[in-house]
C-alpha cells in the first residue's frame, strides 16, 4: 500500500503531508504563505487543502463548463436569439412576454402537477418494495430484475412497452376494459387523463431504481433493532413504521430532493410519449394538456428559435426549482435522523 | 423461524410477486407485438399472440442496422462515463461529507444548482467549449463530463458518505492515513450499493443517450446505437413491428451489464447480516 | 487490486485534462490535398436511402477530382436540431439537405445563400419542376430541390371492389369523396357509416384518413378557396367562410367515423399508418407514402386530389431542397454549387435516385420518362403525380411556418374533436396566426 500512496501524492500543491506529521506542516505552510493569519483560525489547514483538491473535478466542470453557460444563457434570456444569428439585446422584453403568456402558466402547472403527483406516489411505493425485499428470500435476484427492467429501458422502449397497454385501439387497458364491459378510454389522448398515465408511466419505469437506493439505505439498518422489536411484540407494520422508516430517513431526503429535482425537469418522457414519431411541435397534446415547462422551452428554442424566450423559461424554471429545493433543505433538520 | 418473521415473509411475497407482474407484463405484450406481422400488429380487435411468430423480424432488423458498430461505439462512451462517474462522484462527495474546506457549504450548494440547471440551455454553450476544444465529431464531448463530477452522483454518494460512523474516520487518522486514503481505502468500500446504483444510473443515461451524440457526432462510424435506431425508422413505415424489435434489442446489453454489476456490487440481503 | 484501478483512472484523468487544455488544432485539413476543396454536406438520414446518397457522392468525387466531400447526418427530426446548434456555433455544413418547409426559415433568417444569381446562370427553369417553390415574393431562389413531394389521393382497389364504389377520378369532389367514403367507413360489426346503427366510435375501417396539414387540412382548405396566409405570407387570412365551410365538411366527416380524427390516430404507431395498415380505404397522401403502401402489400392507385365545390383543385407541394450555408466561403459555395448542379443536372443522378422511389425527381425528362412512370411499381397511375403539378401549391411556408401551423393544429384540432365550434377555432386560430407573424416581422 505504502507504494500506492506515494503515486497518489499530488507533489506539487501538497509538499509534505504524512498523517502523523498534521500539526507541524500546517505551520509550515503557514509560513509559505506568508500571509498574516489569526492564530487561532487557519484559512486553509491541511484537510482544507485536501477537500479542495478532491473536488476539484467539479472545480474544474464548473469553471470551464457551467460558469460560461450560466453566462451566456442568463444573456440570451435579455435578447432576442434565434440561433442563427448573434443574441440581441432587448432587456427584460422575454420576461414580460412569459409572464402573460397563457401555455407558459400552463405548462408551469402542468410540471407542478405531475411532480405532486409522481415524487410522493413513487417514494412511497418504492419504500414499501424495498423493504419487502430487504430480507432473504427465495428468488430474489429475479425479482429485483424484474423491477429493474422498466429501469434501464429508453424512453423508447418504453414508448412501445407503455403502447402495448395505453393503445387505445390495440392495448391491454382498453382491451380488459371492454371485457369488464366497461367504456374504453382515450388514456393520453384524453385531457384529463395524459398526466395520471404518464405519471403511472414514470412510476412504472422509475420504480425500481428508487428501490434500489432505498435498499442500499436499508441495509445499513442493523439486525438488532428488528430483533428488538420482535421482541416487544411489535407487528410487521409497526417495525416498519418505527424502525425502518426513522433509520432511513436520510435515504428518503435524498430520494425526495433527487426525484423532485428530476421531475421538474422531465422531459424525454413527454416528448417521446405524447409526440407523433418524434415531431417535437406535436408534444404537449392534447390541447397543451401535457406540456410541462423543460418540453416547452425545447419547444420554443429548438423548434421555433426562440432560444432568448427559452431561457428566460429555463431562467425561471432554474429559481422555482432552487426554491424548492431549499425549502427541502430547510425542512430535512426537522426530520432526518443521521446515525451520529 | 419465528411467527413475525414468517409473516412478514408472505407479506413480502405477495407485494413483490403481485408488482414484479406489472412490471414485466407491458414488456410480454410489447415482445408479442414485435413478433407479428404487420397486418397482425394492426389487427383489431386484437390478437396478442403472434400467429405465426416472426422471429425473421429480429434477424432483419440486425441485417439493416450496424448493430455492432454502433453498440461498440455506445459501449466505449457509456464506460469511460461510468468509470468517470464512480471515481469522480464518490471522490467529490467524500470531500463534501467528510472534510472542512473553504466555502464548502457555498460549494455544496453550487453543485445542487448544477443539477437544476435545465439541460436544453446548455447545449449550445457546450457546442461552443467543446468546438473550440476540437472535440467535435469525437466521442469525447459523449463521456468527459461525467469524469467532473456530474451532481446527481456526488449528492448519491455524499448522502452514502453521510451514514457511516465518525468511528472509521477517527480510527483511520490513528493508523495514518490521508483523507484521500481513508475516503479509498475504507469509505469507498462501504458504499458499495451505492456504487453500484451510480454505476447502473450512468450506464442506462449514456446507453440510451439521443441528443448529445445527435450534435457532437458527425460520421456515421462514430454512431451510438439510439442514434443508429432511429436512423433506420424513416426505413421502417409500413413495418413498424420492426421499431419495437430494434427497441427490445438495444436493452439486451444493458441487461447483461445489470446481471454483472448486481453479482459484483450489490450485497445479497443474506451477506447482509440478515438471517 | 484497488491500487492498480486508482493509478488507472489518475491516469485517464491527467491525460483528459492535458488534452482539454491544449487542443486548438482544428485537425482534419491537414491532411487534405491543397488544391481540393473540401466540403460539408449535412442530409437528414431516410433509412435504406443513405447507402444511395453516398454512392453518389462518390460519383461526382471522381467526376470533380477538385473536390472533396465530407458528409454528415442525422435522423430527421434531430437533424435540424443539430444543423441549428451548428450555425449557432459556427460550424454549419456549406451544403444541407432542407426539408422544403424548412427553406424560408433559413432564409429570411439569413443563414442560406441567395441563389438567383447562379439559378438564373446555370439551370435552365424549364427543365425542373418545383424550383419557384422557394422562390421568395421578392423573387429571390433559395435552394434547388432535391425531389419533390406532390399530394394525390390513395385508393385501396380491394376496399373499394369489396364495397362495390367505383374508383375514384379527376372528376370527383370533396363531397363525391365523403359519400364514396360513408360507403367504404366500417364499424367492428361490419356496419357502414350511412346506417342507423353505425358506432362511429369504434370504427375498424375508416372511409379516409387525414393527418395535420400537407395532408390534412390544407388542401382541403385551399380547394374551397380558403388558406391560411394572404399572399404577402405575412397576414393570416384565416377566418374566412370558405374556411369555414371547408372546416365543416371535415368535421362532419370526423363526426360520422368516416375521417380518422386527431385522436384516432393517436392509436397508431405512426399517423401514417392507418393506409398501409389497410385500416383506411383513402388517404391524401404525397409520393413518399407510395414506400409504406408497396412495402404493406396493399392493392392500391392513386390519382389527383378532388375539387372544392367551385372546382378549384389544389395540390400540396413540398420540394425538398439543397440549401447552400451563407457562411460558407466562396470557394467552398461554388463546390457546393457543383453538387447541386449534378444533382439536377445528371440524367444518371437522377434516375438513380427516381428508382428508390422516394420522390418525384426534379429533372422534367426522367419524370416523365419510363423509368420513373412505367416502372412496373405500384402506383400504376404515377401520371396522376405529374398531373398534379398544374395544381400545385405550397403550404403558405414562410420563416415561421412551424410556429403558425402548430397555433393553427391546436386550434383547428379542437375543433375536429367536438371541443369547441369550428366559427370560434378559425376565430381564436386567426387572432394567434396573426401573433406569431407580427412579432417575427415586425422585428425583422
Amino acid at each position: 500500500m505504502a507504494d500506492m500512496s506515494d503515486n497518489l501524492k499530488p507533489k506539487d500543491h501538497f509538499p509534505e503531508q504524512q498523517g502523523e506529521k498534521k500539526q507541524k506542516k500546517s505551520k509550515l505552510t503557514l509560513a509559505k504563505q506568508k500571509k498574516p493569519k489569526s492564530p487561532k483560525k487557519k484559512w486553509l489547514t491541511d484537510e482544507g487543502k485536501w477537500g479542495l483538491f478532491m473536488i476539484s473535478p467539479y472545480l474544474i466542470q464548473f469553471i470551464v463548463f457551467i460558469a460560461f453557460t450560466l453566462i451566456a444563457s442568463l444573456y440570451f434570456s435579455f435578447s432576442r436569439y434565434d440561433m442563427l444569428n448573434a443574441p440581441q439585446w432587448i432587456g427584460l422584453d422575454n420576461y414580460d412576454k412569459l409572464i402573460n403568456d397563457p401555455v407558459f402558466w400552463k405548462s408551469l402547472w402542468n410540471t407542478l402537477y405531475f411532480t405532486i403527483l409522481f415524487v410522493p406516489t413513487q417514494t412511497i411505493l418504492a419504500l414499501i418494495l424495498a423493504a419487502a425485499l430487504n430480507q432473504s428470500l427465495k428468488g430474489l435476484k429475479l425479482y429485483r430484475m424484474a423491477h429493474f427492467i422498466p429501469v434501464i429501458s429508453s424512453w423508447t422502449v418504453v414508448l412501445y412497452v407503455a403502447d402495448a397497454i395505453f393503445n387505445p385501439r390495440f392495448g391491454l387497458a382498453n382491451d380488459l376494459l371492454l371485457k369488464l364491459g366497461m367504456e374504453p378510454q382515450q388514456w393520453l389522448n384524453d385531457e384529463a387523463l395524459v398526466i395520471p398515465v404518464l405519471v403511472t408511466v414514470a412510476v412504472w419505469k422509475g420504480i425500481g431504481y428508487m428501490m434500489i437506493i432505498f435498499l442500499a439505505g436499508l441495509q445499513n439498518v442493523p439486525e438488532d433493532l428488528y430483533e428488538a422489536a420482535d421482541i416487544e411484540g411489535a407487528g410487521v407494520l409497526q417495525k416498519f413504521r418505527h424502525v425502518t422508516v426513522p433509520l432511513i430517513s436520510g435515504t428518503t431526503f435524498l430520494v425526495l430532493v433527487l426525484s423532485t429535482i428530476t421531475t421538474f425537469q422531465a422531459f424525454e418522457q413527454i416528448y417521446v410519449m405524447t409526440g407523433n414519431s418524434g415531431d417535437i411541435t406535436a408534444a404537449g397534446g392534447p390541447n397543451n394538456a401535457s406540456m410541462v415547462l423543460m418540453l416547452y422551452l425545447f419547444q420554443q428554442g429548438f423548434a421555433f428559435l426562440k432560444m432568448g424566450y427559452a431561457s428566460a423559461i429555463a431562467w425561471v424554471l432554474f429559481l422555482i426549482l432552487f426554491a424548492i429545493t431549499l425549502v427541502q433543505v430547510k425542512l430535512q433538520n426537522k426530520w432526518v435522523h443521521y446515525e451520529k | 423461524m419465528k411467527n413475525p418473521n414468517r409473516k412478514r415473509k408472505i407479506i413480502s411475497y405477495l407485494i413483490i410477486t403481485f408488482s414484479a407482474l406489472i412490471m414485466l407484463t407491458p414488456f410480454v405484450a410489447a415482445a408479442l407485438n414485435s413478433l407479428k406481422s404487420y397486418t397482425q400488429y394492426t389487427a383489431i380487435p386484437v390478437e396478442w399472440i403472434p400467429n405465426p411468430f416472426k422471429w425473421e423480424n429480429y434477424i432483419e432488423v440486425w441485417r439493416m442496422t450496424d448493430f455492432a458498430q454502433y453498440g461498440w461505439n455506445s459501449l466505449v462512451v457509456t464506460l469511460l462515463s461510468v468509470l468517470g462517474a464512480l471515481f469522480s462522484c464518490s471522490m467529490v462527495a467524500y470531500a463534501f461529507a467528510r472534510l472542512e474546506f473553504p466555502f464548502k457549504n457555498s460549494l455544496f450548494v453550487m453543485v445542487l444548482g448544477t443539477l437544476m440547471i435545465p439541460p436544453v440551455v446548455m447545449i449550445i454553450p457546450q457546442f461552443i467549449i467543446f468546438r473550440n476544444m476540437g472535440f467535435l465529431d469525437t466521442l469525447v464531448p459523449l463521456w468527459i463530463l461525467e469524469w467532473l463530477a456530474q451532481p446527481f452522483g456526488v449528492f448519491l454518494m455524499r448522502q452514502a458518505f453521510l451514514s457511516i460512523p465518525k468511528s472509521y474516520e477517527e480510527a483511520a487518522k490513528l493508523d495514518g492515513c490521508s483523507p484521500f486514503q481513508t475516503y479509498w481505502r475504507i469509505f469507498l468500500p462501504m458504499c458499495k450499493p451505492q456504487l453500484a446504483t451510480l454505476t447502473i444510473f450512468t450506464f442506462m443515461t449514456k446507453w440510451n443517450e439521443i441528443m448529445a451524440p445527435v450534435i457532437y457526432l458527425s460520421s456515421e462510424e462514430k454512431f451510438t446505437l439510439p442514434i443508429g435506431v432511429l436512423s433506420m425508422s424513416g426505413a421502417w413505415f409500413g413495418k413498424e413491428q420492426y421499431l419495437v424489435a430494434a427497441a427490445l434489442m438495444t436493452l439486451i446489453p444493458i441487461l447483461i451489464v445489470f446481471l454483472f454489476t448486481e453479482k459484483f456490487f450489490v450485497r445479497g440481503a443474506s451477506s447482509s447480516g440478515l438471517k | 487490486m484497488a491500487g492498480k484501478w486508482l493509478k488507472i483512472s489518475v491516469l485517464i484523468m491527467a491525460f483528459v485534462f492535458i488534452l482539454t487544455g491544449c487542443s486548438d488544432e482544428s485537425g482534419g485539413e491537414a491532411g487534405a490535398n491543397s488544391d481540393q476543396t473540401e466540403i460539408t454536406l449535412g442530409f437528414y438520414s431516410s433509412g435504406s436511402a443513405d447507402e444511395k446518397m453516398n454512392e453518389l457522392i462518390e460519383k461526382f468525387e471522381a467526376e470533380h477530382p477538385d473536390i472533396k466531400v465530407n458528409t454528415q447526418n442525422a435522423p430527421y427530426q434531430q437533424f435540424f436540431q443539430k444543423l441549428d446548434t451548428q450555425i449557432a456555433g459556427g460550424t454549419a455544413p456549406d451544403v444541407w439537405l432542407s426539408d422544403g418547409v424548412f427553406v424560408q426559415k433559413y432564409a429570411e433568417r439569413g443563414a442560406a445563400k441567395d441563389l438567383t444569381e447562379w439559378i438564373n446562370e446555370d439551370l435552365n427553369k424549364d427543365e425542373y419542376y418545383g424550383l419557384d417553390f422557394n422562390k421568395d415574393s421578392d423573387g429571390k431562389y433559395w435552394g434547388v430541390p432535391q425531389g419533390i413531394q406532390i399530394g394525390a389521393l390513395f385508393y385501396n382497389k380491394d376496399m373499394f371492389d369489396q364495397a362495390g364504389v367505383d374508383y375514384p377520378d379527376e372528376n370527383w369532389t370533396w363531397e363525391d369523396l365523403k359519400e364514396a367514403g360513408a360507403k367504404l367507413t366500417m364499424d367492428t360489426e361490419g356496419k357502414k357509416a350511412d346506417d342507423a346503427s353505425f358506432k362511429p366510435d369504434s370504427v375498424k375501417q375508416y372511409g379516409l384518413t387525414f393527418f395535420n396539414i400537407t395532408e390534412g387540412w390544407m388542401p382541403v382548405m385551399k380547394s374551397y378557396g380558403g388558406g391560411v396566409l394572404g399572399e404577402d405570407l405575412r397576414n393570416s387570412i384565416v377566418d374566412s367562410e370558405e374556411n369555414k365551410e371547408a372546416v365543416n365538411y371535415i368535421v362532419d366527416g370526423m363526426e360520422r367515423g368516416i375521417f380518422t380524427d386527431p385522436s384516432d390516430l393517436q392509436a397508431f404507431q405512426s399517423p401514417m399508418s392507418p393506409f398501409p395498415s389497410e385500416t383506411a380505404a383513402m388517404r391524401i397522401g404525397i409520393y413518399a407514402r407510395t414506400l409504406a403502401a408497396n412495402e404493406t402489400g396493399v392493392n392500391y392507385d392513386v390519382t389527383v386530389l378532388p375539387k372544392g365545390p367551385d372546382g378549384e383543385r389544389f395540390s400540396p407541394t413540398i420540394a425538398n431542397s439543397w440549401v447552400i450555408s451563407d457562411s460558407a466561403s466562396d470557394e467552398k459555395a461554388k463546390a457546393a454549387w457543383e453538387w447541386v448542379k449534378y444533382w439536377v443536372q445528371e440524367d444518371e443522378v437522377q434516375k438513380e435516385w427516381a428508382a428508390l422511389g422516394e420522390a418525384v425527381p426534379v429533372k422534367k425528362s426522367v419524370a416523365n420518362s419510363d423509368l420513373f412512370l412505367g416502372s412496373g411499381d405500384k402506383p400504376a397511375n404515377k401520371q396522376a403525380f405529374l398531373d398534379s403539378f398544374e395544381h400545385a401549391g405550397t403550404l403558405d411556408v414562410n420563416a415561421v411556418w412551424s410556429e403558425w401551423v402548430k397555433k393553427f393544429g391546436d386550434n383547428i384540432n379542437r375543433a375536429f374533436l367536438n371541443e369547441t365550434s369550428v366559427e370560434e377555432a378559425l376565430e381564436n386560430a386567426d387572432e394567434e396566426v396573426q401573433k406569431v407573424l407580427d412579432e417575427f416581422y415586425e422585428n425583422q
